[in-house]
């Protein structure tokens, strides 16, 4: 139907195998019957992910794990952002190898837990506040429930600091979230919680959270596809004036979009997966999945009319999803706006440089 | 450095030769860089070379150098070049801001569509004169009742003896006026399925009974043109293929450029758009440079971000065209990407203007002597050539998700 649209970026096998798996453990009908993410689904799938090596797989063989690289890990989180996934996988599995030799000893004791799945991260995403006793408080972190630390990036002058907390002793209220697949909480932390804290200056962060961009792309992705696919197979099936509604040029450019979109989307993604080093390909492929995830999701609501917008019908939870890694790590736009503004003024400077040369070459002559 | 410290570039034949793609490409860079400025002398500017008189000059230049034909086989007196190397050729052609072809459709879709269909004869007399460029051809398609709904053309072609009589009306045919030969549809049935009525002729455009009747665009030119045809006597030897095949054929025609089509376009966006970069640098609003208007950095991060998924588009077409793999409708993505990408890079310049704006294409007082704003018009035909962003809309649709027609 949507031709090749769900090619491996690494192994074929792994892929299916994936994209089986996760299907077996949807939340899709549990959730629109108004379940709660932040209590099974979130256990079952880590649990999961635990049980297929997919925890370790960045983590080197040295610490138990399955020293896998990036492609390999793209193609089982397109199917986590397919398949509605309730974790905190990418950051857990990916960020975490790149940055443990950072963090010392605790860094190489967390890669070793990591790929035994008993490391959750929960990743705070709001400022902290400190109360009158000096504690630390997160008023919004991501996957608490069940994490054992929590990592916050701290942006500062001239640089970012990665800091790694413990929950240990720490109090949370669950808090309702936007996206019923990512449950919500804010937490006090304990007063020792700070277990290692990193200071990168920005080029090293960009470095270090080159990956996580692209594996949110690389789940934007998924997340689209699914969304599109389920707009396709309804649009084929539901009759109105006598027709299927498919039939009505409306619908069809509509959808021609949304593959058009989706086809961009691909690309961009396989070639950053491809080249994991490269920043344009990473945020380009980001801001174009993104682009596309946040139409298609919303045309999936459109497309499926009255019923779209109820919650039993399970297309919200895609733009949901969509919507929420759209911002994630800075937002999208902060990523078009540096790649656009690296863009500009790297020609500039060539401009400028080449004035020089040639200013220079007529004093010779002179 | 100077014209005359500046090393020769190698002869066509040896570039063609070269035993790397690198070295082709390096070849090919530095033929254009001698060249183009040699053959334009004091016309080497954007807009002069963008004269028609000078696009058939350099035309006729790179034919007779030796660089037509490029892919076609040495039987036919081409020059076999490998898809890659016929990419790189399109990519260091773009770059060198070199014109736009005048005879587009005979290198393009005439000359592979006689390789693939046409009598020996037929290449014998119409192949030669591709190569040399002294035939330039246009395509008598669009009707002025059958623009996307081609295959409801009413031209007729009745077959009497040794000829086929042409009666009727072709219209918005690009280059009529230049053209010397028609790759002309019509109609030879009026029995079963429409489609299955049409023939392709080769018509000499210079036959008793046509007339030709330039069209003035948007942009102020006239390229192209309504062609009338009252009794013109085509001889049989000058039908392509069987009688009512001609639907086929016209769409193997369509397919021809695939690999390579997007290639130059894309290539001519990217610097395209590192000129708009450079004319919102030097154009002043309020006593400062419009690059430093963060609306305007943000469209451009955009067509910087549509940019790259074209050339990535562009990469993929032509890996699959090389390993065989037939079209699908990615062409169709790609066609809708491309030209709505270029519109929105001109509607930007001409934000960019400011009240420069209110030149006409034709105002040599107009920043780049009018080109911005000639090519601002000219991108509003690209949704609607070769396929509507409508009907690319409807295959997309109806071929890649088989909703139902």
């Amino acid at each position: 139907m949507t031709q090749g649209i769900s090619t491996a970026y690494s192994d074929q096998v792994l892929r299916d195998a994936a994209a089986r798996t996760l299907a077996e453990a949807a939340p899709n009908a549990a959730l629109a019957q108004g379940a709660d993410a932040s209590t099974a689904f979130a256990e079952n799938h880590w649990r999961l992910a635990a049980e297929m090596g997919w925890t370790g797989i960045m983590v080197p063989e040295s610490h138990g794990g399955l020293g896998l690289g990036l492609a390999e890990t793209a193609d089982i989180v397109e199917e986590m952002g397919a398949q509605l996934f309730c974790g905190p996988y990418a950051l857990s599995a990916v960020l975490l190898p790149g940055l443990a030799s950072h963090f010392g000893a605790v860094g190489d004791a967390l890669l070793r837990e990591l790929a035994e799945g008993s490391v959750r991260l929960g990743v705070a995403t709001a400022e902290p506040k400190s109360d009158a006793e000096g504690r630390v408080a997160l008023p919004l972190v991501e996957h608490a429930a069940g994490a054992g630390h929590i990592l916050h990036l701290v942006r500062e002058e001239g640089g970012v600091s990665f800091v790694l907390y413990r929950t240990a002793g720490a109090t949370s209220r669950a808090l309702q979230p936007m996206d019923p697949t990512c449950p919500i909480a804010s937490v006090t932390l304990a007063p020792d919680a700070e277990i290692a804290r990193v200071r990168c200056g920005h080029d090293e962060a960009e470095r270090l959270l080159l990956p996580i961009h692209i594996l949110t792309a690389v789940e934007l992705v998924g997340i689209a596809r699914a969304a599109f696919e389920r707009a396709v197979v309804h649009v084929r099936q539901r009759k109105q004036f006598g027709e299927v509604i498919g039939r009505f040029q409306a619908i069809k450019h509509r959808l021609a979009d949304g593959f058009t979109l989706l086809s961009h989307a691909r690309l961009a993604v396989s070639d950053a997966v491809q080249r994991p080093g490269d920043l344009d390909a990473a945020q380009i492929a980001r801001v174009i999945a993104a682009d596309a995830a946040m139409k298609i999701t919303a045309d999936c609501i459109q497309l499926h009319g009255g019923m779209g917008f109820s919650w039993e019908t399970d297309a919200h939870f895609y733009l949901k999803r969509a919507r929420r890694l759209h911002a994630s790590f800075g937002g999208t736009a902060a990523l078009r706006k540096r790649a656009g503004d690296r863009f500009i003024e790297s020609l500039l400077t060539t401009d400028c440089d080449r004035l020089r040369k040639a200013d220079a070459g007529r004093e010779e002559v002179v | 450095m100077n014209a005359l410290s500046a090393k020769t570039a190698s002869s066509p034949a040896a570039i063609l030769a070269a035993s790397t793609d690198e070295a082709f490409r390096a070849g090919i860079k530095a033929w254009f860089a001698q060249e183009l400025p040699r053959l334009a002398g004091d016309r080497y500017r954007a807009a002069e070379m963008q004269r028609l008189a000078f696009r058939r000059e350099w035309e006729d230049h790179v034919c007779r150098s030796g660089l037509s034909g490029l892919g076609w086989s040495e039987a036919v007196g081409g020059r076999p070049l490998s898809l890659t190397r016929q990419a790189i050729y399109h990519q260091e052609y773009a770059r060198a801001k070199a014109p736009l072809a005048v005879n587009l459709i005979g290198h393009g879709i005439v000359g592979p569509t006689l390789i693939a269909f046409g009598s020996q004869e037929q290449k014998d007399r119409f192949i030669p004169k591709l190569l040399s460029n002294e035939e330039i051809w246009c395509q008598g398609y669009s009707e002025p009742n059958s623009g996307s709904d081609l295959a409801s053309l009413a031209t007729r072609a009745e077959r009497r003896g040794d000829v086929y009589v042409l009666n009727g009306q072709k219209i918005w045919t690009s280059f009529s006026h230049l053209g010397d030969w028609c790759f002309l549809l019509a109609r030879t049935s009026s029995e079963g399925p429409r489609q299955r009525g049409i023939s392709v002729f080769l018509v000499d455009m210079r036959l008793p009974g046509i007339r030709v009747r330039p069209i003035r665009q948007i942009t102020g030119e006239a390229d192209y043109g309504e062609v009338f045809f009252d009794d013109v006597e085509v001889p049989v030897a000058c039908r392509l293929g069987e009688e009512n095949a001609g639907w086929g054929i016209a769409m193997a025609a369509a397919n021809f450029e695939r690999g390579t089509y997007f290639i130059p376009r894309i290539v001519r966006l990217q610097t395209e758009l590192e000129d708009l970069v450079r004319l919102a640098a030097t154009t002043e609003r309020d006593g400062r440079p419009v690059i430093h208007d963060p609306l305007v950095r943000d469209a451009i991060a955009r067509l910087f971000c549509d940019a790259h998924a074209l050339r990535l588009h562009a990469d993929r077409m032509l890996k699959q065209a090389e390993e065989g793999v037939p079209p699908g409708v990615e062409g169709s993505a790609v066609k809708l990407l491309w030209s709505e990408t270029h519109q929105r890079l001109f509607d930007l310049a001409m934000d960019i203007m400011g009240p420069a704006f209110q030149y006409g294409p034709q105002e040599k007082l107009a920043p780049a002597e009018g080109l911005w704003h000639r090519d601002y018009l000219w991108t509003r035909a690209e949704t609607i050539l070769a396929g509507t962003s409508e009907i690319q809309r409807n295959i997309i649709a109806e071929r890649g998700l088989e909703l139902p027609r």
